[in-house]
């Protein structure tokens, strides 16, 4: 059963990552949307934060001992300094290759209780 | 009787509020230390540090309240508010004086604290190294229960676990900086062609 | 070739004195004529030519929204890559022209403030600019702006050049990088509106300003107009060359007395930049939107041509190896993911190999950019990958059969 298109909240998450230390706590609160590497850092899937995962993705930032973790707001480049230098060679993928993305909203809901399953309780 | 009852509550939750305390520090500890285990997960140890520190605050100021209120106690808002004016144990209350506005300074920078300068948070926050001894030493010293033997032992709990949490937190002082700068500062291609080595 | 950065006395001869260089260039043009630099070098399509190859008047016109005469400008000579050598060259031979456009952009931008930064260990650039002060202090004619210019001297590594490094540096003598947002132009040095720019763009500014940008356009072989230094390593004849921008690899290779056939690997762009190969690719234009599209960089303008005769595996991990050492040590995914590179990297090219390693590198080559603060991580991915592409028999041979294929086996490390 695939799960509908997960709304987006137009914000998204981003890391300071001088201040982040594998602390670990944000891909504990938010498991689908942030992995840790082998060595511990997070991986953010790209993109947006979709909306039913918001309320998770705010706490995942306050659970940061250092605060390396905010939410902004998604919004086009700034003007002036340069996107990378960026030998950016065909054959090389996006470097989010591999990352998954967010999930759709209805992975993220425990099963719904039958009217039934209430009343008998 | 209803003097007593403010004595006893002034008490009761001076000892809670110490209790309190002592966990707080012992989780703020694992936190740095990086504790963590399958059932006890990364994000447990600062929620529990901090929830606690705010409900250690509610304590803290009904202890204060209570003792003030009690006529027994002879302490006006004059002792409870500035260090050494109390004429009831005067160096101990002071301690607790001096705890409180410790204690004030990091729940109002930690609620802050996205909003501050990250430097001068940490800087008040080492207060907190003061600020648990002398709510110990305020407990073991102002109390009518001190030196009675389940004080002692509560006092001696106290000062196991934030020991213990202590050497933990020890353990692995400055790890992070030095393990990254170790990586950085070895030669790769040396340690492979080393003579010895293969080709 | 158009030659014009570079027009003159040769540059071995030494830096140029203000009394020449006005003679040669005249004088710059009147107060008119500088309010409009900014859409001037706008029409002009004046690129970066500190790697970004970003847009000159962009970034100008950013710094000058903001600031309220109160900006700083930065001219950036630090140069870390290792094999670049165009900004020492141009700061040792024509200092004045790099402080001509250093005035006009701190005109340009409101700036209260100019900094030269030039790596400590590169005595000559300092020396050169410092005597070039020296002359327009004691000549008021030559200069009509009356910003203070001080020299700042970073010691010379790989990130010192980096523009938020340049800027914490200036503010705290650490020269390495910091978060951003706030970018420098939103927020550098002293906390003020910060224009960082290389010295070579500013030389182009400082032209631009007296003969326009049609003048400008005139040069230029392919989409890009204009000319621009690069550093050639590899032939008989190394050294900075001024080009047309659009000028094959092939032609540069010609006039650099290059050895090695036509479709050796070559080098573009530098330590940060990728590895290209094959008779196709040295007919691509050196055209920063061409090499773009083609899946490479023109960055700081290194054409470095690796011969025949090298083993490109351990030409890579030396490589790696000096990418991982140069690291702020601030991120953890640089640290770790670019030591683990550069060891697995350095087992394979030795014979070494462990059974997984060259499909790890092959991992790590897309997992770890992007995760760093600056683009350290970023650089040194992409020239792995590329090297992986370009290598690859080459890889498959050291990992699978502990044998390197190349006649002569060391690696080479262009010098």
């Amino acid at each position: 059963m695939s799960g509908r298109r997960a709304l987006d909240s137009g914000m998204r998450l981003e890391i300071d990552r001088i201040a982040c230390d594998a602390y670990g706590t944000c891909a504990e609160l938010l498991p689908e949307g942030i992995d840790l590497d082998e060595w511990g850092y997070p991986v953010i899937a790209p993109g947006n934060v979709p909306v039913h995962l918001l309320d998770l993705a705010k706490r995942a930032v306050d659970s940061c001992p250092v605060l390396a973790m905010r939410l902004v707001k998604a919004q086009a480049p700034v003007v002036a300094s340069a996107p990378p230098p960026a030998p950016v060679l065909a054959a090389r993928a996006d470097r989010t290759e591999g990352t998954p993305p967010w999930p759709p909203r209805q992975q993220n809901r425990a099963p719904k209780r039958s009217p039934e399953a209430r009343r008998r309780r | 009787m209803f003097d007593q009852t403010l004595w006893f509550v002034a008490r009761g939750s001076g000892i809670v509020s110490l209790l309190m305390l002592t966990a707080s520090a012992c989780f703020g500890l694992l936190t740095v230390a990086r504790f963590w285990h399958e059932s006890w997960p990364r994000f447990f140890n600062l929620e529990m540090h901090r929830r606690i520190a705010l409900l250690s605050v509610v304590f803290t100021a009904l202890h204060i309240v209570t003792a003030v209120l009690d006529p027994f106690a002879r302490l006006g808002w004059d002792s409870a508010l500035i260090p050494l004016v109390s004429t009831y144990r005067p160096i101990p209350v002071a301690l607790g004086v001096v705890a409180t506005y410790l204690l004030a300074a990091l729940v109002i920078t930690g609620l802050l604290r996205a909003r501050m300068p990250q430097r001068l948070w940490r800087a008040i926050h080492w207060a907190s190294y003061a600020m648990w001894p002398l709510a110990l030493a305020h407990s073991f010293f102002s109390g009518s229960d001190a030196g009675s033997l389940w004080m002692l032992a509560i006092g001696a709990l106290c000062l196991g676990a934030v020991g213990a949490c202590l050497l933990w937190r020890v353990s692995v002082w400055d790890q992070s900086r030095s393990r990254l700068d170790d990586a950085v500062l070895t030669s790769s291609w040396e340690d492979a062609t080393r003579p010895g080595k293969g080709r | 070739m158009t030659i014009r950065l570079l027009a003159g006395p040769t540059p071995a001869v030494g830096a140029e004195s203000l009394a020449d260089h006005r003679a040669r260039l005249g004088d710059l043009p009147g107060r008119t004529e500088r309010s409009r630099l900014i859409p001037t070098l706008e029409t002009a399509g004046l690129l970066g030519r500190g790697g970004a190859g970003f847009p000159v008047a962009r970034k100008w016109a950013a710094v000058a929204e903001r600031a309220k005469g109160d900006a700083v400008v930065l001219a950036n000579g630090a140069e870390g890559e290792p094999l670049s050598h165009k900004d020492r060259v141009l700061m040792s031979s024509r200092p004045h022209l790099v402080l001509d456009g250093l005035e006009l952009a701190a005109e340009a931008v409101g700036a209260r403030r100019a900094i030269l930064y030039v790596g400590s260990e590169h005595a000559q650039a300092r020396g050169a600019l410092e005597h070039a002060l020296a002359e327009r202090a004691a000549d008021r004619s030559s200069t009509f702006s009356r910003v203070p210019i001080t020299m700042a001297s970073p010691p010379v590594s790989y990130l010192a050049g980096e523009e938020s490094a340049a800027v914490h540096f200036v503010n705290s003598g650490d020269a390495r990088p910091t978060t951003v947002p706030p970018r420098p132009f939103e927020k550098g040095v002293g906390g003020k509106p910060t224009l960082v720019q290389n010295v070579e763009s500013l030389s182009h500014a400082a032209l631009i300003a007296r003969y326009g940008d049609a003048w400008y356009r005139e040069a230029g072989r392919a989409t890009t107009p204009g000319t621009a230094l690069v550093t050639v390593t590899g032939g008989r004849r190394p050294g900075v060359l001024e080009i047309d921008l659009g000028t094959t690899i092939a032609e540069v290779a010609e006039w650099a007395g290059v050895a090695s056939s036509p479709g050796s690997p070559v080098l573009l762009g530098g330590y940060f930049g990728g590895l290209v190969a094959g008779a196709e690719a040295w007919r691509l234009p050196l055209d920063p939107a061409i090499l773009r599209g083609a899946g490479t960089a023109f960055g700081a303008g290194v054409v470095a041509f690796m011969g025949d005769e090298s083993c490109g595996v351990a030409t890579t991990a030396r490589i790696m190896d000096y990418m991982a050492g140069s690291s702020a040590a601030q991120c953890g995914p640089c640290v770790f993911g670019l030591r683990a590179i550069a060891d697995a990297s350095a087992r394979v090219a030795t014979g070494q190999a462990r059974g997984d390693d060259l499909t790890r590198l092959r991992g790590w080559s897309t997992s770890i950019a992007g995760r760093g603060a600056c683009r350290l991580p970023d650089g040194a991915t992409g020239l792995l990958a590329s090297s992986l592409r370009v290598y690859d028999a080459d890889w498959s041979s050291h990992q699978h059969h502990r044998r390197c294929t190349a006649p002569r086996g060391a690696a080479r490390i262009p010098a």
